[in-house]
């Protein structure tokens, strides 16, 4: 008897990942989930990739190493192998010429340059780029000033916040802006509620410009520390990935970043319920001191108490690290700093540090004091940070 | 095929390893790029890049290259991909994955398939104005993020915040616009 083969297409996989599979599809597929463990992991892999973005970082170390497992692979398949001929002459030195000149970016010359004059690299500074309900793009910066009108609100930028106030004449049309604060950068929002938001870097914020129905409603990627204007008829909700938080009027922070594993929510006052956006008979309530995690993978949220000083410090100008691996602080530190982070080995980045660092200074500062406790050296070039 | 090509091709026969390395590390990246749209598993992706140098390599003789050193790579790749796919009984029927590649990869401009090429085009044309003008900046241009920026007056940050919104749209309608265009 042969054994069954289910073939199914890319598009099922797709939905599933979208949710928006059709019962027919739904057993399709979970019989080709059965035939093989292989299968399942490509599910896994596939699931993973579309919500956490590429697993690969900087071209440089990927082909450095591959380049070296690479002969290992050749010595071992060589069976009778013809000597490398290594000519070095000029015609060979006019082709590389020639291939850096037909690739920009190409990194033929490899030389790590350790300079201490290099140590420059400005801490983030305010900055954000307003996207309007039509698709228009303005860009806050700590120097500009800003006064617009739209959907039955004022909105006033002054290089560090932006505020919307709510005006008397309610629009039926909810108009929705998006605030986006790159990787270097920071800004204070206030809604028309009266609710503030301070964004970290590489964050975004979309919500309406004024809160008309039953419930205000806002979408964050990235971190950010609400204060939500109490308002018990209408209540406040933050949906971020899988993640929705109902909030009354309270303090808390959320941390979601595309590549993390989990989303964190710490509550610092009041109370608010976290629940699975597709699932939302899951859920938890948190009391101060609390956080929750929710891994993107998993549908579950767990709680844990913790110090919401070292989640929330950020916002009044410090860096706290309670025991944390540097891989952990080094990707914060990457998104404020705006460099790029680069481990020679994977030993470095389980080295756990703990430390109350102040967020405004220069980066060279900050890795002078990590590089006093523990044996790790940093090598800077441009904005690059290479760590052995 | 390119004189520059032809050149190197033939240095690769006569196997100077210094060109060898070169064309390495300015392939291996992007190639694996391109097979993680396929295939989303870090080892694989790798192990399909690191064969086909090491095969591009062994039989450089043998190899018939008809357009450029390039378009072979990316189409080997691509041919291994739809290998391993097959292995693991899945389809691609409406190049949901191929465009996955393509986008992930991050330069499709040199990839001889019209077809995509018109489809891709097609969906750059629905995209806002100013999205539109900076993903054909960056993907059909070729030009750098600095000199982007200068081009519009904005800093190199906010072209990269803006040209990774455009991508994600890019993204969606691509992927809506094959949807319907294989359900009639």
């Amino acid at each position: 008897m042969q054994k069954e083969r289910t073939i199914i297409d890319f598009e099922i996989i797709w939905k599933k990942i979208n949710h928006s599979t059709t019962e027919q599809e739904e057993r399709l597929l979970s019989g080709w989930l059965k035939e093989n463990p292989a299968h399942q992991r490509y599910m896994d892999n596939a699931m993973n990739y579309f919500h956490e973005g590429s697993i690969f970082e900087d071209n440089k170390t990927m082909s450095e190493n591959a380049w070296k497992a690479m002969n290992i692979k050749e010595r071992q398949s060589a069976t009778h192998r013809t000597a490398w001929i290594i000519s070095i002459s000029a015609a060979v030195i006019a082709i590389l010429m020639a291939i850096n000149y037909l690739i920009p970016n190409n990194e033929l010359s490899i030389a790590p340059l350790a300079m201490e004059k290099a140590i420059q690299i400005k801490a983030g500074t305010n900055k954000a780029l307003l996207i309007l309900n039509d698709g228009s793009v303005h860009d806050l910066t700590a120097s500009k000033s800003l006064v617009l009108n739209e959907g039955g609100a004022e909105i006033k930028s002054a290089g560090d916040k932006l505020q919307y106030t709510r005006q008397k004449n309610i629009t039926k049309e909810v108009k929705y802006n998006t605030l986006s604060v790159p990787r270097g950068g920071e800004f204070f929002l206030q809604l028309s509620d009266g609710t503030k938001v301070w964004m970290n870097s590489e964050s975004e914020l979309r919500y309406p410009v004024q809160f008309n129905g039953k419930e205000r409603r806002v979408e964050l990627s990235g971190e950010a520390f609400f204060e939500v204007a109490r308002n018990e008829k209408v209540p406040f909700f933050v949906e971020s990935g899988e993640q929705t938080v109902k909030v009354l009027g309270t303090e808390f922070n959320i941390s979601s970043y595309k590549e993390d594993q989990s989303i964190y929510t710490t509550l610092v006052k009041g109370s608010v319920e976290v629940s699975l956006k597709s699932m939302p008979e899951i859920k938890q309530i948190l009391a101060p001191n609390e956080q929750s995690s929710v891994n993107k993978l998993e549908t579950q949220i767990l709680k844990h108490i913790v110090d919401p000083y070292n989640y929330v410090a950020w916002k009044d100008g410090r860096f706290v690290f309670d025991d944390q691996t540097l891989g952990a602080i080094m990707k914060k530190l990457s998104k404020w700093y705006n460099v790029e982070v680069v481990f020679a080995s994977d030993e470095q980045r389980d080295f756990r540090f703990t430390g109350d660092l102040q967020r405004y200074a220069d980066f060279g500062e900050v890795l002078k004091k990590i590089g006093k406790t523990n044996e790790v050296k940093f090598i800077i070039e441009k904005n690059k940070i290479t760590i052995r | 095929m390119l004189a520059e090509d032809k050149i190197l091709f033939n240095e690769i026969k006569n196997r100077n390893l210094k060109v060898y390395e070169a064309l390495f590390s300015n392939y291996y990246p992007p190639l694996v790029r391109f097979a993680e749209g396929y295939i989303f598993d870090k080892q694989e992706c790798e192990d399909i890049v690191q064969n086909l140098f090491i095969y591009f390599w062994e039989n450089a003789e043998k190899i018939n290259l008809d357009l450029s050193i390039k378009s072979y790579f990316f189409q080997s790749v691509k041919n291994r991909c739809l290998n391993h796919l097959r292995d693991l009984q899945i389809h691609d029927r409406h190049n949901l994955l191929y465009l996955e590649a393509l986008i992930n990869q991050d330069n499709y401009e040199e990839l001889q398939d019209p077809e995509i090429i018109v489809k891709i085009n097609a969906a750059i044309a629905q995209l806002p104005e100013h999205m539109a003008a900076i993903i054909k900046l960056k993907y059909l241009e070729g030009k750098k993020l600095t000199e982007i920026a200068q081009i519009n007056q904005i800093s190199e940050n906010t072209v990269k915040t803006q040209l990774q919104r455009a991508k994600e749209k890019l993204r969606k309608i691509l992927i809506d616009s094959t949807s319907i265009y294989f359900l009639f």
